[in-house]
This record gives C-alpha cells, structure tokens and sequence, in this order.
C-alpha cells in the first residue's frame, strides 16, 4: 500500500517534470553542505530555504524528445541566468548554480548517466566563433539528404547559438546601462563582446574572454568535472601576436592570466563534484611535437608563474613530459611543486603517445593528448570518452576465489598455480559482468557539449549517441596493490610454508583478523610486495595487466567504442569502505592502497626502487592513468633539486608514465589536523585534485597523514636498519 | 669471497655526487664514542631486539621467536647470547619467524655477484644524476680485501665508486681498493694524537700518512669534520683542523654535526646510548667564520 502511494506520487511528479527538479535540488543541497550530510533536519530546512531564495525556476514545457527539452532549457537559462557586472572586473564571468529546470521526463529517462568529466575544444571556438558553426548548421539544414531526426539535432544545436547569442545581448546591454559604463575596463569588456564569442578572438585578452564565456556556460547548465585543456598551445598565438605587435607588455599578460585563473577558482564549493577541490580544472602544458620537438613556450612558464604566486588549489597543472623536455622547464615546475601547490604532476609523452596510437587513437590527435579530470589520457574536444565510468576493485575475484576454494565446490587446488590460474578466470568473469553492466549505460543528450565537440556536428549526431570522434570507456583499477600483496602472501602462507589452509584463512578474513595478531603482522611485514623491483613481483603485476587487457579486448561499447583501464583510482577510500578484511593485512573498511605507491602497512621500500618497479609495468595495455604516488618531504626536495629533477627524468627515460608528489611533511600534518587554523591554506594533492588540508573529510586527512608518515621512513636518509 | 654488510640504502642523496646506493659495511677499527652506527662496529653478525617493535610490548602472546630455544624465556635475553650465532647453523631462519622484524641479526654476508646485481638495480639512476655506489660503514676498508673483487666488477659497469672512510686502516687495504675508487669522503675527527687514542682508540700517523698518500697520489677527496661538543668541537682542534686544511690545500669541507638519532640501535644491542648536544646553528656559524680565511667551500650535512 505505502509502496503503491510512493509510486503513484512518483509518477506524478515524473508527469509535471518535477523529477529534474528535485535531482537538481538534492545536488544543491549537497553543495551548500559541502558535500557532508551531517546536517540535522532544521539545518537542512534553513539550507533549502536559502536554496528556494537563490533560485530561478525554469519551465520547459515544450519539446518533441529529452535533446530538445535540454537545447530550450539551454536558451531559456541563458535568457534567465544572474550576470553581474562589477567596476573592477576585467572580464565578466557568471555561473549561475542556482537554475531549477522544471520540464516532464519519460520512464526511460530518468536514469541516465549525464556526460562530464571531458574538456570541450575550446580552440574551435576562439577560432571560428558561434557565427561561423552557426553557418555550417545552417548549411547542413538545408541539405536535403538529411533525415528528419538529424534536422532536429541541428535545429537544437541552433537553439544553442540562439542562447549564446542572447546572453551576449544580455551582457551588452547590462554593460551599456552600468553605472560604471564609462570605466576604462567596462568598455573594453564591452568591446571584446562586440566581438567574441560570435565571431573568432582578435588578440590575448579576447581569447582569454571567449574561453571564460565558453567554460561559465558548461558549469550554468551542471556539466561536472570541465578540464580546460593545453591552455599554452590554444592562447599562445593570441599571446604571441600581442607581444610581438607590442599590443601587450608581459606584465599585462601576466595580470590579465591572473584575473583568468581568480576568476576559475571561484565557486569551488558549486564547481566540486565528489570532495570540495574535486573539480576538473586542469590545465594541460608542454608535450612533445609531431615532429619530435617541444611545444613549451613563454606562456608556459608564465601560466606557470602565475599560479605559483597565487598559490591556489584549483587549477591545477599536468606537464606533459617527454625527452626534449628543456632543463629550464623541469627546474621551473620544481620550484611551483615547492611552493607548496602540489602541482604540476607529471605526464610521459614518450609512453603515452605510443599506447594511444596502439589503442586506436589517430597520430595527430594522440599527440595532442590532454586528460580527464584527473589524469587519464583524453583527446579534448574530440571525444565522449568516459574515462571513469567505474572502478573495478581486484580484491573482488580474490574473494570469489578463496570461498570457492574453501567450499570446495569440486575445485582441486595443488599449487600455486592452479590458484593463480582460478583467480584470473574469475577476473575475467567480474570483468565480463562489469562490461555488461557499462554497455546498459544510457547517456543524457547534451546539445552544448555537442557544439563543442568535434565530429558531432559532422555526424549529425548529439554526443550522447556517440557523435563525437571518440567514443571509448575507460575503467580504473582500485586495490591493485592490496591484490598483488595478497596473492604473495598466499603463495608463502598456503601453497610454500603450508602454515594456513584455505578454509582457515577465510575464517580469519571473516573474523577481521580477531585473535590472529600475529599472522596479521606476517602478512603485513614478511614476503614480496607490490612496488618492489623484484622480476617476481613485476611479473604478476604484468599478468593480471594482461588477464584484464585480452578480456577487454573481445568487448566493444554500444557506439562500437573499445575499453581501457588504468592502475591510479579515486575510490581508494570509498571502495574500501564496506569492504572485507583483505589478506594483504588490510582490515574491514580501511582504505586501499593508493595509485601505484607501496600500501601503508608494508615494509618502507625506496625511491629509487618503487620507480624501478613503476617504470616496468606494462603501460602499453593499461594506459588509462597511471600514477606513480609519492610523498616527500619538503627540505629532503629543496636540498636535493638537481637531484630530484635526475631523478624524475631517469623515471621517466626507464618507461614511467606519470608521477604526482606531494611535498609535505608528516609533523606539519599533524600539526594542520589539530589547528586546521593555524594552516589555512596548506595544500595536499587527493586524487586528480589538489585540495586545502582543512577541507578535506577527516578520513582522508587521515590517511595523507598516515602516507605522509611511511614515506618519511621512506625519506630518511639515516638508516636505521 | 663475501662482504659483511649491515644495510643497502638505496636513494641516498647525501653520501656523495647525484643519487647513490650506500652500502653499510660491518667492523670498524676506530671507536668513537658518539658513533652514529653502532651496530657496524663489531665485525662479527650480532643479533639485535627491538623492543618497540614486538609484538609481546603491545600485549599480544606472541612467542614466535622462542618455539625453537626452550632455554630462553625473553626475547630480550637473545641479545646476551652471543653464540646461539656460533652455535647454531640455521639461526636466521629462526629469526625469520618474528612476525615484526623486532628480532634479527645485524650482519649478513652477500657474495660479491649478489651484492653487484643488487647495486647495478639503480645503475640509469647513477648515470643520469653523476650517482653511483659508497661504500660506508663501519669501516670500509676493514674488508679492503673481499671490496676490491666487489670495486672491479663496478668498475667493469662503469659505475662511479665512492668510499666514506675515517682512513684509519693499514696503508695496505687502502693501496689495495685506491685504483678502483673514483672520491674518497674522508672524516676529520680528532687531531691529537694522543687524544685520538684515547678517545678513539686509533693512531693519528696512520691517518695522516694515509691521507698524505691519497692526496700525494692525486685521488679526488673531500673531507667530512665530524663536529661533536665538546671532543672534536674544541678550541684546540678547530685550530688543528684548520692547520690541517692549509697544510694540505683543501678545497672543499662538509660539516657533520652528530646527531642523536642511534638511540634505538644502541638500545636494540642492549648498549646505553651516548648523548651528545648537537651543534646550534651559532655555533655552526662560529665554525665556518673561523675557517674562512682558508677560502673553502663549506657545506653542512644536517639530517
């Protein structure tokens, strides 16, 4: 009976388009929370009220199908949307948060996966403007060989531009009736709206305006995790041209990147995803030419400079490296890593390049790699790829198999490798499900994203039904270092030192390891472990890499798109969350090992040798973000520059792919947990993400300050035996 | 032939040029009262027990060491009973058992190929960052004779060799392995002769003629003053020390003000740990002031 009102009220609410509504609402509030839900109920009220007041409701009520609903949401926000204009302002940058869509969904729509976490090519648009796509649309309408449902997806991407172009109106005419219409900078805004982002920018600051104009649209209509691309290639002839003409002095252009990069740090509460920080923003530099040389160039170092000195979180670099990677670049991103962002990490050209053309990717376009919100290899402005759709967690087949062994369901294990050979089949078995479970994925339509992404229009096709020229899906692996410690362990407890059976281990793993403190603290110490560079232990890395890769291999996703996996997961906290005790000598819910760097608990292993080993997994196969984790302290990095800059390229000549570093020190740390005032704005690096200290959940304080205390044994450079 | 060594650490950023692995090797012919390893000195394998690290100090029954020696009650008592080393073929193994590393032996002999293949592991390190192998200790050149094999096949890998050594050895074993060493780092500690046998135990001559014949001979050094309050930090011995860098032209000092950091080792050994005050930052600068009319590049080693 209660079920049936539930479903009845649901359906209603389904019919008069509430069901957008409410999702939106939710997300708010999850927001405004911080992304907590620790907030009791008169809390949540105060918040919803404060919500209610903020906001703008926005009917569609016309609309054959989802796309169009969402191209007249589009334009209607756009005609809606809060804009402000402020005398000091160099450029006008609104993002409203606050927009609640009302507008009727059917059954099949309500689950749908919405697309995010890609950047858009922003360069199309600084070069062409909206008019001359607009044109193009207009063109392909007019064609008659076109069917009646690609007119629709056309029509829609011209109700973008309408929206586009009525915001630049709204904005023009807000400028003209300012009270500060005569200020130097107002004009000149109104100047450059003349002008972009219909038609292509003319010089630095025009190009800088039309990409912030782009990118506010992307977060007003809720598309999470927006990365900003290879900003030192896009800008650099807008750049170049204005220093060369002697339009712009260095300084100008230094201060104008500024008020660019203030202004994408604002709203980090709105413009976080899982964990306040977590935002997408990342900034692509450097990389290596089709012809072999290197892209750096002044904008480079300079966007460099400028976020060192404002110190800020969000954004953040990634410095694609490769072998002509000049010294002056390397030097440079230290003393920005030193200066306490945690950034830029590090990204190999020489490896990545290679694996993407493998993959499948064109050599231009794999050249011209960027990332996903993290780090995962992402041609921008050119792909759906979902790069994070989900995380396979390896400790799962591990389970699968110690119960099937221990109920001995007609299986007969002998050695190690009858073991070995079980838990790869069902590896294959949870990939083979996990696949299943990802081609159910229906995409949400997204008309803007659509415009900005290259090939839709050409295959008059909206990017949620695989119009864009890429369309892959990426998986991350979560645990891995927790698996290969686990199966060591078990090839020394079981199969060679015969001290437990199967059936036992399973009892100690169900009983969280109560009353065996002692096996505990063996598995935990003895035996080989993940990150050494022993053949042994790099080979079951490789063959599990393998295992994973040839079952991947038989799929195809249904825009015929192919999967990929990387080693580095977000979810090494949650995933570990509810999950059991593990038989590396991890307990019930704590967290798994991070990206590829030694789980916590194991015994302290070099750098030199965590880098051996990291540069020998076989990233060919498994290219989709690959980490290497490491922790330093800060006066260990500060006396040994020279050194550690040796370091990082040996690294990354013996075959690393990528490499992130926290510069921290576990006393500071502590200190931080315990005055988080007293350090307001100590940055650590989470994920793809860098992060204040203090506005982290308190698990994942914890567990950088656990991290940051193994590698400090790491680091010390006194041994103690 | 086999090398006694007491640890491999590899990534060392401070025992010479780029990134190193320092081998730690066992026996030492000086001994110095503030000595930083102490469990290098004796040149026999010595079973140690760190008491933070078992399991019975956090109130678990663990008794994996003691299954095999009915005659022992505590671990603690391993420590006294030296010849369960002598005595006793497979005590490593038995060692083995404790779960937490808490109990084992400081010493453990590698044949010269094991040791090789263990330090080419970071040979692209080496060459990228002008690294390369130190040997430490201990005394290195307390096993001058089973070093040499090692030093030749390093050489054949073309890897820069490094010795820290107080060069207190017989002229012989430091002839013996000079060809093969590429930087000798050689510590300054007390220059009374009389003092330095007292206090160390060791003849100053040899020192000084060794280091006559490293520098006569060409070899590549740097000297490390090792400043300890008050045996080597002294009025009277700053004065010797700087003597001693005009006598023979030096160019380059380090500066190693001790460091109290051995306090577990020596309680894993069942030995009071010295205490020493370290040096202040004052004083340090004291140091270097009255040491620049010399004109020497100063660096001080802090950890």
């Amino acid at each position: 009976m209660k079920n049936s009102i539930k479903k009845n009220v649901k359906n209603f609410l389904n019919n008069v388009g509430f069901c957008p509504f409410i999702k939106k609402f939710y997300i708010l509030l999850y927001k405004e929370q911080n992304g907590s839900y620790k907030f009791n109920f008169a809390q949540k009220l105060f918040i919803s009220l404060k919500i209610f007041l903020r906001s703008k409701l926005i009917i569609v009520s016309n609309g054959k199908n989802l796309t169009e609903k969402k191209a007249i949401l589009f334009r209607k926000s756009c005609e809606k949307m809060k804009i402000s204009i402020l005398p000091n302002d160099k450029f006008v940058y609104d993002i409203d948060y606050f927009i609640l869509p009302i507008y009727s969904i059917l059954e099949k729509e309500k689950n749908l996966f919405i697309i995010g976490n890609l950047t858009i090519n922003y360069n199309k648009i600084l070069k062409e403007g909206i008019i001359n796509i607009e044109e193009n649309i207009k063109n392909k309408i007019n064609n008659k060989k076109i069917t009646s449902s690609q007119k629709d997806f056309l029509y829609n991407l011209l109700e973008i531009c309408n929206g586009i172009k009525i915001l630049k109106d709204r904005y023009l005419k807000e400028l003209n009736r300012s009270k500060w219409r005569n200020n130097e900078n107002i004009k000149e805004i109104r100047e450059m709206l003349e002008y972009v982002p219909l038609h292509p920018a003319r010089d630095f600051k025009e190009s800088l305006q039309c990409f912030l104009f782009i990118n506010s649209l992307l977060w007003t209509n809720d598309y999470p995790l927006m990365g900003l691309g290879r900003l030192d290639k896009i800008l650099y002839p807008y750049f170049k041209n204005d220093l060369d003409d002697g339009n712009i002095t260095e300084k100008e252009a230094f201060n104008l990147l500024k008020d660019f990069f203030i202004n994408l740090h604002k709203n980090r509460k709105y413009k976080s995803n899982e964990l306040l920080g977590d935002t997408g923003q990342v900034v692509i530099l450097g990389g290596k030419n089709l012809d072999g040389s290197d892209s750096s160039n002044e904008l480079t170092f300079m966007i460099i400079d400028v976020l060192k000195e404002l110190k800020i979180p969000d954004v953040k670099i990634i410095l694609r490296v490769h072998s002509k990677t000049p010294n002056e670049l390397w030097n440079k991103s230290l003393e920005c890593l030193l200066s306490g962002v945690q950034y830029p990490l590090f990204s190999n050209d020489e490896v990545i390049i290679p694996a993407l053309i493998e993959f499948g990717y064109s050599k231009e376009d794999a050249f011209d790699y960027g990332t996903s919100a993290c780090w995962e290899p992402f041609i921008p402005g050119k792909s759906l790829d979902q790069n994070n759709l989900s995380s396979l967690n390896l400790l799962i087949p591990i389970s699968e198999t110690i119960k099937q062994i221990s109920q001995q369901k007609e299986i007969i294990i002998k050695n190690f490798n009858d073991f070995l050979s079980l838990y790869n089949k069902n590896l294959k078995i949870y990939i083979e499900n996990e696949v299943k479970q990802l081609n159910k994925i229906n995409f949400e339509p997204a008309p803007l994203l659509s415009l900005l992404t290259d090939d839709c229009l050409e295959n008059l096709k909206d990017i949620s039904e695989g119009g864009a020229r890429y369309n892959n899906y990426g998986e991350l692996l979560v645990g891995v270092g927790n698996t290969i410690n686990a199966i060591f362990n078990i090839k020394r407890i079981v199969f060679e030192e015969e001290e437990c059976s199967f059936s036992e281990l399973s009892k100690i793993i169900k009983n969280n390891f109560y009353e065996s403190e002692i096996l505990l603290e063996n598995l935990r110490n003895k035996g080989l472990k993940f990150c050494m560079d022993d053949e042994i232990v790099i080979g079951l890395v490789n063959n599990i890499i393998e295992v994973i890769f040839q079952t991947f291999k038989n799929f195809r996703n249904k825009f015929g798109g192919k999967f990929k996996f990387g080693l580095s997961s977000p979810s090494f906290i949650s995933a570990g969350q509810d999950f059991p005790a593990s038989l590396d000598g991890r307990k019930y819910g704590d967290p798994f090992g991070v990206h590829i760097s030694p789980v916590p608990f194991s015994p302290p292993l070099s750098y030199t040798e965590i880098a051996n080993f990291a540069s020998q997994i076989n990233y060919e196969k498994s290219f989709n973000g690959d980490v290497l984790d490491l922790i330093l302290e800060r006066n260990f990095v500060d006396q040994n520059k020279g050194n550690f800059i040796k370091f990082l390229i040996t690294f990354f000549n013996l075959g690393g792919m990528q490499c992130h570093l926290n510069i921290l020190d576990y006393n500071i740390l502590m200190k931080a947990k315990e005055n988080p005032d007293l350090f307001p704005d100590l940055i650590v690096r989470v994920w793809g993400f860098c992060a204040y200290f203090k506005d982290l959940p308190e698990e994942y304080q914890n567990l950088v300050i656990e991290r940051a205390k193994y590698y400090e044994s790491i680091g010390n450079q006194y041994s103690e035996v | 032939m086999s090398l006694l060594v007491t640890n491999i650490q590899r990534s060392s950023f401070y025992d010479g040029p780029g990134i190193r692995t320092t081998v730690f090797l066992k026996g030492c012919f000086l001994r110095c009262p503030w000595c930083s390893n102490p469990e290098s000195i004796s040149s026999v394998p010595e079973i140690y027990f760190n008491e933070k690290k078992c399991l019975k100090t956090k109130g678990i029954d663990c008794n994996e060491c003691l299954k095999s020696y009915q005659d022992i009650k505590n671990p603690k008592e391993f420590i006294k009973n030296i010849n369960i080393l002598t005595n006793r073929k497979n005590y490593e193994e038995i060692f083995n058992n404790c779960p937490t590393d808490a109990i084992g032996v400081y010493g453990k002999q590698f044949e010269v190929d094991e040791l090789v293949n263990l330090l080419k592991k970071d040979k692209y390190f080496y060459d990228i960052s002008g690294g390369g192998v130190t040997f430490s200790g201990g005394e290195a050149l307390m096993q001058s004779k089973e070093l040499v094999n090692c030093l030749k096949e390093l050489k054949k890998e073309k890897i820069h060799i490094c010795i820290e050594t107080s060069l207190f050895a017989p002229q012989n074993s430091v002839d013996l392995v000079k060809d093969f060493v590429d930087l000798f780092i050689i510590d300054i500690k007390i220059l009374d002769p009389q003092k330095c046998k007292e206090y160390l135990k060791g003849d100053l001559n040899i020192y000084l003629k060794n280091v006559e014949n490293l520098l006569r001979s060409k070899k590549n050094c740097i000297f490390r003053f090792i400043a300890v309050k008050p045996l080597t930090f002294n009025e009277s011995n700053i004065q010797s020390l700087y003597d001693f860098i005009d006598k023979w032209k030096i160019k380059k000092l380090e500066i190693f003000s001790v460091h109290n950091l051995a306090v577990d080792k020596y309680k894993s050994l069942g030995k009071k740990p010295p205490y020493f005050e370290k040096l202040t930052e004052d004083e340090l600068n004291l140091l270097k002031n009255k040491l620049s009319p010399l004109n020497i590049e100063i660096n001080f080693l802090t950890f």
